[in-house]
């Protein structure tokens, strides 16, 4: 005879950072917790985001134990470079930039990010999880949602098994069984999500921080790619670049593509001896608002819930908050035995009120941005990209006397205004006025900048008037 | 360099499908094609439907993407069953 299903209190669909981070939080709240994953153990189906900033040990205690001990891949940097590469695949202009004077919490100033192979990460995160009491399972897919008497009462599995839970927390993922089984999403829309293929290749441990000392990340500005991404591991490092699903008109691998070939990296390549190792393709959500994310008897943590950041969409930090907060509504709704979906607005209340509902704020103002620039290769950066390769290098030629160079720049500079002025105007006010509050547009409008400009001329030339 | 993408990753191949396709439904407009970059897409002979390689089980990255932006809704992608498919060692 079948040995009947225990029942838990909360079953979690899931062992990535949102899953692991729910089930810890659940657990410790002494909440009888279950969660899936269905890779053979958690981190092997991972969705990148391996840089991770200093706010998630500004966050979370338990970050001080991560260690190389348990994450050999780990490598923490403070610099991050950047190459602006120009329509023939050079690099027109470099820089390296630091964590700045104003950067107030004290850690932050001591490294950008962490890196580390989610591979390394999610099962080191997994178990501080089983450690707590939280069962976790691998190698299990879940397919749906259980119901019954017209309520969520646990999940169903490959196999067609029910696990029993009042309560469900979806960790699962971009495209979410859990989103779709609750009603709450059946898909992306093409502009909501991003795909971005990425390769990872093998270094010799200690060949990077050889090379390129502390640096944590770069990134590659292009005229004609999308910018991407660059991250450095202790063993390797990844590139990669990302598009929204409406903007690929092409091979999705030939943006990297492009990357990779480009002459300074191919030097890079040759300089750390670097060996490709791993191609790995995801799908982010990249929005605005994650809008909905609960429902009776469910919640959504992470990419699931569509949680990543609305300007360079990392997402781990964000899955790790959305977990933790919503595992704490879930205690809260089972102590109060009431999962409807009026108490559980709760959930979308206290993220609203966290660190990644702040993030939103400006969410639309952010996006929009880096949508318009980087993104943009053909419409803005291929002005932007000269206009800083003129400020940056333009002083420096000898072949002039100084004076006469800086005319020049200048001469050469007025000739951006036509692209950067509304630019500025209709990306970058926008931003700050979502940031600093209503007047800024006002001060920062470049008509209005404009205008000033002319009373200082009128002005200046009354003074020459007088005298 | 040569990028050899084919060869980089290791796979642990299901025997179930996990992509199904509704050639009745497609129309051919090559966004799958497009957004695959494990390469698992192609276009038939006639250029006419989008043909899913048999040996995709062994070569698929589960990004769905080729669910996402197929507007005919010809392909349903879900994930393979738990503990096959790739396996992301620097992920």
């Amino acid at each position: 005879m079948p040995h009947p299903t225990p029942s838990y209190d909360l079953i979690i669909v899931g062992a990535g950072p949102g899953g692991s981070v729910a089930a810890l939080t659940a657990a410790k709240a002494g909440l009888r917790t279950l969660f899936f994953e269905r890779g053979a153990r958690p981190g092997e189906k991972n969705a990148s985001g391996c840089g991770l900033g200093p706010r998630m040990w500004r966050a979370f205690d338990f970050m001080e134990q991560l260690t190389p001990a348990v994450c050999p891949s780990m490598r923490e940097g403070n610099a991050i470079r950047h190459h602006l590469v120009d329509e023939t695949g050079q690099v027109a202009a470099r820089m390296m930039t630091r964590p700045t004077r104003s950067v107030g919490y004290e850690p932050a100033a001591r490294f950008i990010t962490m890196n580390a192979y989610r591979s390394d990460f999610d099962p080191w995160l997994a178990s501080l999880a089983t450690a707590a009491g939280a069962e976790l399972r691998c190698s299990t897919l879940i397919t749906g949602l259980h119901h019954e008497k017209g309520r969520v009462a646990g999940v169903v599995d490959e196999q067609g098994s029910v696990h029993r839970a009042p309560m469900v927390i979806g960790a699962d993922g971009v495209l979410s069984t859990v989103a779709r089984a609750a009603g709450i999403r059946e898909r992306w829309k093409r502009d909501e999500v991003v795909l971005v293929p990425q390769l990872d290749f093998a270094v010799e441990p200690g060949r990077i921080d050889d090379v390129l000392g502390d640096e944590s990340l770069a990134c590659w500005w292009g005229v004609d790619f999308p910018a991407a991404y660059q991250v450095f591991f202790r063993d390797g490092f990844h590139i990669g670049l990302g598009n929204w699903l409406d903007a690929w008109d092409q091979d999705a691998m030939a943006p990297l593509r492009r990357v990779v070939e480009l002459p300074d990296f191919q030097r890079l390549i040759r300089t750390l001896h670097a060996e490709p190792r791993e191609l790995q393709v995801h799908l982010l959500p990249w929005l605005t608002d994650p809008g909905k994310t609960y429902s009776q008897g469910v919640m959504l943590v992470g990419d699931a819930g569509g949680f990543p950041c609305p300007l360079e969409a990392e997402g781990v930090y964000q899955a790790m908050e959305t977990g933790r907060v919503a595992a704490e509504v879930a205690a809260e709704a089972l102590g109060a035995g009431d999962p409807s979906e009026a108490f559980l607005a709760e959930y979308e209340r206290r993220w609203r009120a966290s660190s990644v509902g702040v993030e939103f704020e400006a969410g639309p103002e952010l996006a929009r941005i880096w949508r318009a620039l980087p993104f943009s290769p053909e419409q803005n950066m291929s002005w932007f990209i000269p206009m800083v390769s003129e400020l940056l290098g333009g002083i420096f030629d000898w072949s002039e006397p100084h004076a006469v160079r800086m005319q020049q720049v200048a001469q050469h500079l007025r000739g951006y205004a036509p692209q950067a002025l509304p630019f500025f105007e209709d990306e970058v006010v926008p931003l700050l006025g979502a940031v600093y509050g209503d007047e800024i547009r006002e001060l920062t409008s470049w008509r209005s900048m404009m205008r000033m400009a002319g009373i200082a001329l009128r002005l200046r030339r009354a003074a020459r008037g007088r005298s | 360099m040569k990028l050899d993408l084919g060869t980089l990753n290791r796979w642990n191949p299901g025997d179930q499908d996990f992509i199904a396709f509704d050639h009745q439904a497609c129309v051919g407009c090559s966004a799958c094609v497009r957004a695959c970059v494990a390469g698992i897409w192609s276009m038939d002979k006639a250029g006419e439907q989008a043909s899913l390689a048999p040996d995709y089980r062994q070569r698929c990255l589960e990004c769905g993407a080729c669910d996402q932006v197929c507007e005919a809704r010809a392909i349903h992608f879900c994930y393979p069953p738990g503990g096959t498919g790739v396996i992301f060692e620097q992920g």
